[in-house]
């Protein structure tokens, strides 16, 4: 297991994609202890071959297309009327905005970055300190993967083999908690630095724009009622989230042409590829694991150390912290679910509910100095000093750390919905 | 040495131009069959019931091909925080390590898959009664388009641009 283990970090390190590094380490250990090489190929292969795992493509595809048909400006346009006349609005609806507009684009980094684009510059404009913005827009974007749809949801769900449907559910209140504490800091802040409001509320501009931006405000709510109504498979609901935003955008917004749709097609194909690799590369490399009674050692280990599920609660969110600092989201929770699961059983932890906290662990990590992958786009984009973005960024930091604190000991607050809609 | 490059280039822009059109037209299909099988199965309760081996089938396809293609297109996902040494001239020589050990670990990968497709090849799926040699052959032609965009970046740009990872593509997309 070490050598696996070490050859792995080994091939990260040294710049392969993650996939690659993967299977490099899978088939080293399987050379190395005389078996078969064509078992590797064999568990990559069968670890694509998965019906549920369409679900990722399809979101995606609904998101960019969504996406192409401008729904960014018609949600942005919205939140600002909504809540643009509070004490520092234009960095309200860059929260609020995002809220609605969450990770269906399968990437934190690509969110991050088209908010950085268009928030900056109009709040650097505005008055805002360019740092703030910067930070701000970083710490947005860790909503996408908490509020459904999310990418990342779809991938733990069939990992952890629990009801994609209740997981998405298990995620509004807590990404709507996240978004509370981002606003009432930044409420904070602007009063404190005297940041300008927009225009005085207007109830006629409020209604204009929830009239644009009606067809993209629906698609989460008709994917969320797809899954209440326990009929439809998460690829199937995926696949008709993709219609709607075709037809959304060919017929009610008429923003999106055919023209564009192959293009569409072939970036997603592209994207999602990426992701599924990894998974497909995490089959062996988790065989292994599982061979050498990685999972079984873990549990033994935290076993002797407490007996807690609360403290076992507090020791994973601290390495998933420190964790999320340095390697990239999805290959974190590809490579620990599968030897975290019996340890989660063993304690009684509701998987629902880890898999919430492990997502806000996660993206905690991207927004955290020094290393945090979102600060790394935010600030290059933006042009802002890594330095300075760094003292912005922690008060976001220390308030997503109080949130997720809040949500690991009070389970209910992901769980009440999904049971609630159950009865 | 100008032949062998000119002869990469050219292959290289070939499969990519297949490649975008295969996968235009796979994921296309994967999102008309998706749809159609939900129609046809809770309008007209009449389902599909090839419908999940072909589009699991297609699927594969589409990972393999697209996993090659998101090369060219630096996609990949690598550690973002080591993206400033790897960039650094001084350390030069590490790129051209990691891209000798990618171009390993392809060549091994295409030569397990190969095998594997080989032990397969007599099996049939239970659905459409196909050889599953059909489904498995896309990784080790994925893997071996791979290969190739991989030589192509090594040749025309260097090593440092060969694995080249998503958030550094993105930053400079964004930046330019």
């Amino acid at each position: 297991m070490i050598l696996l283990l070490v050859s792995f970090m080994i091939l990260l390190v040294i710049g392969l994609p993650i996939a690659l590094a993967m299977m490099g380490a899978s088939a080293l250990f399987i050379v190395i202890e005389g078996i078969p090489l064509s078992v590797v190929a064999q568990r990559v292969v069968t670890g694509v071959q998965s019906f549920p795992l369409l679900a990722i493509p399809l979101f995606t595809l609904a998101g960019s297309l969504m996406n192409e048909s401008g729904i960014s400006e018609r949600l942005f346009g919205f939140t600002r009327a909504f809540v643009g006349h509070i004490r520092g609005g234009l960095a309200q609806t860059a929260i609020v905005g995002n809220v609605f507009l969450s990770g269906i684009s399968g990437s934190s980094v690509a969110d991050c970055a088209a908010t950085t684009r268009v928030f900056v510059p109009q709040l650097v404009k505005a008055g805002y300190g360019q740092s703030f913005a910067a930070a701000l827009c970083a710490a947005c974007a860790t909503l996408g993967p908490i509020i459904p749809p999310s990418i990342l949801m779809v991938v733990y769900a069939w990992q952890a083999n629990i009801s994609l449907g209740d997981l998405f559910w298990a995620g509004i209140i807590p990404g709507l908690v996240m978004a509370l504490g981002m606003v009432l800091l930044t409420n904070l802040i602007a009063r404190h630095r005297n940041y300008p409001k927009d225009e005085a509320f207007s109830g006629r501009r409020l209604w204009i724009a929830f009239k644009h931006a009606f067809w993209a405000l629906m698609m989460p709510v008709f994917i969320l009622v797809g899954f209440r109504m326990g009929v439809f498979t998460a690829t199937e609901i995926a696949g008709i989230a993709a219609a709607y935003a075709l037809i959304a955008g060919l017929v009610f917004y008429r923003t999106l042409h055919w023209k564009q749709v192959p293009q569409i097609l072939l970036t997603t194909a592209k994207e999602t590829a990426v992701i599924l690799l990894i998974v497909a590369a995490a089959a062996p490399f988790s065989w292994i694991l599982g061979i050498e009674q990685a999972p079984q050692l873990i549990t033994e280990g935290i076993k002797s150390a407490t007996t807690s599920p609360w403290m076992v609660l507090l020791l994973l969110n601290v390495v998933l912290l420190v964790l999320g600092c340095f390697m990239e989201t999805l290959a974190i929770m590809i490579i620990l679910v599968p030897i975290l699961l019996p340890v989660l059983q063993s304690f009684g932890i509701d998987l629902t509910h880890f898999g919430i906290v492990l997502l806000i662990n996660l993206v905690i990590g991207q927004i955290t100095p020094p290393v945090g992958v979102l600060l790394f786009v935010s600030g290059s984009i933006s042009k802002t000093p890594l330095g300075s973005l760094v003292k912005e960024v922690w008060s976001y930091v220390v308030v997503l750390i109080v949130v997720l604190l809040i949500l690991t000991y009070v389970p209910a607050l992901s769980l009440w919905l999904p049971g609630a809609l159950k009865g | 040495m100008d032949g062998v490059r000119r002869a990469v280039v050219v292959a290289d822009d070939g499969v990519a131009a297949i490649e975008n059109a295969f996968l235009i037209a796979v994921h296309g299909a994967i999102f008309v069959l998706v749809v159609a099988g939900v129609f046809l199965r809770y309008v007209f309760n009449d389902p599909l019931t090839w419908g999940e081996e072909v589009i699991v089938g297609l699927f594969t396809w589409m990972v393999f091909i697209a996993a090659a293609a998101a090369v060219r297109s630096h996609k990949h996902i690598r550690i973002d925080v080591m993206a400033t040494v790897y960039a650094n001239p001084k350390v030069s020589w590490l790129n051209g390590l990691t891209v000798l050990a990618g171009v390993a670990i392809i060549v091994v990968m295409i030569y397990a898959c190969t095998q594997q497709v080989l032990q397969e090849a007599s099996v049939d799926t239970p659905m459409l009664n196909v050889s599953r040699a059909w489904f498995l052959a896309s990784m080790p032609v994925g893997l071996l388009f791979m290969l190739l965009h991989v030589l192509r970046l090594w040749l025309d740009k260097g090593p440092a641009v060969v694995f080249k990872g998503e958030t550094e593509s993105v930053i400079e997309g964004l930046s330019q």
